[in-house]
């Protein structure tokens, strides 16, 4: 338990690290004024995951997740875009129904989003646009009975293209602000590592021979994150939900995954740091 | 506005949140022996990649279908069910082929009818291997006949080694006239192991093997051949005569070693036939949370040839029992020092 703590300290605090700004540095930047969001947090959910490379069976448990996300704010002329980036570090460990034998999931995920603003109301951004990402990580399988050539599929999945949105509500109350998004993404195409059907990883001498382009039609990921800023005293908590679906039949294997989520953390604007409306500093949050 | 949000919200959520229902079972489905025979059957029938090969000396496999339905039905407990699905699987004469539960483990006999050709107390004699051999790497070594010939016994591909390691050996019988290497019995293991080895007896780039595997569910959907090069070590090449001492218990990675190491120019085979396996083996599961082992892939020879029922050795040379027990000699090993030593040609 102990070692759990500390790894996930160091990863919050690496990843605070890395992504967070001060207001110092800020102000040499062109783009002051335009305040940034940073958040970051845990996901604790239920998954159902299927790789009929490993196994005809459905896998069930309840994975972890270490999330961190950063959304900037930019100006051309008018009109206002923003872009966000998210990563996320996954783990789980994941049983079939007959209960005897274990699927470990882990992956890293990062996506790059970015959004044209459309403003539908003064407290309403409609945020429309495209991501690229990517997901690599392994399942692996384990069991005492097990003795095959096939205990590990390689989740390499790159994200060329793909739609999202994400329609953001600020609320205002006496004192604070509640943001309430929605982000919603659709990949249209990617690459996928992938061996084929029985084809096992060390029959190939090149990385490439397992390299499939595919669309839409050919697996279908999409998400669906909801989330709401609630500004508290001295800080403002996420709380928020994700529901993520993929299902893809690539070189006839046969990939599924379910994964629902709820999700707990903080976020900060970097110019008001706490969330809450000051009517007497110049700087507003990012969705203002 | 905001109901608007909230509905599209609720909307795309409640689309979502779907179940891949046709991958649940309900827990009266999981332990269902006619579902979990069912599921077996059909799992074999996609993946095992030897039916087109085996199409003349197996039964076919929708029969066995309708014949093991039956007997499933009549199962009493789960012990019989195991026993039923174990004797399906065993129509496809495969030794890669177990069905895996937690109270037992199936097996095809591949030995079954043919001779042992090792006596392992006749191996482990002061003659032979005694007690001053060496071993390194899971390699046991050491010379016979005044050191005149080298004895390498290597009794399992699991047992990993290093080139450095295998250097070594090999260097201690410079001043042999020849080795042995008896992989008699040896039941396979690592691929890789099997590289290594090799590597240390050819002169230049070669291809032992290829491999094939299924692209599809038809029985006969494969690829086409991909193949294993394998170079000549940067270290210890053995260049005088090699005897390959083999018998029926050489299965899986032993049998891809007597076939890549048949045929170069210094290597002889002495012994029985092996017992092939000459497909990778790949592990499904049934819902009730067996497991089953079977042949997913194909390896084909250096002429594209596969060798699931085994390779002839050059010589064919069986155990004399009778000289075993009353004398304690081993006649295939006296045999491979004779060759070597000159004595028989």
């Amino acid at each position: 338990m102990k070692r759990i703590v500390c790894v996930l300290s160091f990863c919050l605090a690496f990843l605070t690290t890395v992504f967070a700004e001060t207001p110092d540095s800020l102000s040499v930047k062109d783009d002051i004024g335009l305040p940034k969001n940073f958040s970051f947090g845990l996901g604790f959910g239920r998954e159902n995951h299927h790789v009929s490379y490993l196994s005809p069976m459905l896998y069930s448990g309840s994975p972890t997740e270490i999330w961190a996300e950063r959304i900037n704010r930019k100006r051309k002329g008018d009109e206002d875009f923003f872009s966000l980036a998210n990563l996320r570090l996954h783990s789980g460990n994941l049983i079939s129904q007959s209960d005897e034998n274990t699927m470990h999931v882990r992956s890293i995920m990062f996506d790059y989003h970015y959004y044209y603003d459309w403003k539908l109301a003064p407290n309403f951004h409609m945020l429309c646009g495209g991501y690229v990402g990517g997901e690599f990580g392994s399942d692996k399988m384990e069991s005492s009975l097990w003795v095959g050539n096939n205990p590990e599929f390689l989740r390499i999945d790159i994200s060329l293209l793909g739609l999202s949105f994400r329609p953001t509500l600020s609320i205002h109350t006496k004192r604070r602000v509640i943001k309430i998004s929605n982000q919603f993404d659709l990949r249209l195409a990617g690459w996928v590592h992938s061996p084929i059907y029985t084809q096992l990883y060390s029959d190939a001498e090149k990385l490439t021979d397992y390299i499939d382009f595919n669309s839409f039609s050919e697996k279908i990921r999409f998400s669906n994150k909801f989330t709401v800023d609630l500004p508290l005293r001295r800080t403002t908590l996420r709380l928020g939900m994700l529901v993520e679906r993929s299902k893809s039949d690539i070189n006839m294997i046969d990939n599924r995954t379910l994964n629902v989520q709820a999700l707990v953390g903080f976020s900060f604007d970097y110019l008001t740091k706490s969330g809450r409306l000051n009517k007497s500093s110049q700087f507003k949050t990012i969705f203002e | 506005m905001k109901k608007i949000f909230v509905g599209i919200f609720v909307a795309v959520v409640s689309t979502f949140v779907a179940c891949d229902d046709d991958l649940k079972y309900d827990m009266d489905t999981v332990y269902d022996y006619e579902s979990n025979f069912e599921f077996l059957w059909k799992e074999f029938d996609q993946k095992y990649s030897f039916f087109d090969y085996k199409k003349d000396s197996i039964k076919d496999w929708n029969a066995v279908h309708d014949e093991y339905l039956t007997y499933v039905r009549n199962c009493k407990n789960e012990v019989e069910f195991f026993d039923v699905l174990a004797a399906m699987l065993n129509e496809l004469k495969d030794g890669h082929v177990n069905l895996l539960s937690s109270f037992d483990i199936s097996s095809y006999d591949f030995e079954e009818n043919y001779p042992s050709d090792i006596n392992n107390d006749v191996l482990s004699s002061d003659r032979y291997l005694g007690k001053d051999y060496r071993y390194s790497g899971g390699i046991k070594y050491k010379t016979l006949r005044d050191g005149k010939v080298g004895y390498i016994r290597y009794s399992e591909f699991t047992e990993s080694f290093t080139n450095e390691q295998l250097d070594y050996i090999l260097s201690t019988f410079e001043n042999t006239e020849g080795l042995i290497i008896d992989v008699r019995s040896n039941p396979g293991g690592d691929i890789g192991n099997v590289q290594k080895m090799v590597s240390h007896f050819i002169d230049e780039s070669y291809i032992p093997f290829y491999s094939i595997y299924k692209v599809g569910t038809g029985h006969s959907d494969f690829s086409s051949p991909v193949s294993c090069n394998i170079e000549p070590y940067n270290g210890v090449i053995y260049i005088k005569p090699v005897y390959v001492l083999t018998n029926r218990g050489c299965y899986s990675s032993t049998n891809i070693f007597a076939f890549s190491m048949k045929g170069l120019p210094r290597v002889t085979l002495l012994g029985g036939k092996t017992g092939g396996g000459a497909g990778a083996p790949m592990v499904t599961e049934l819902p009730n949370g067996w497991t089953a082992r079977f042949s997913g892939t194909i390896l084909l020879d250096k002429n594209k040839q596969i060798t699931e029922f085994g390779v002839d050795p050059d010589i064919e040379l069986h155990l004399d029992k009778e000289l075993a027990y009353t004398q304690g000699l081993d006649n295939i090993i006296e045999t491979a020092c004779d060759y070597i030593e000159g004595v028989v040609k």
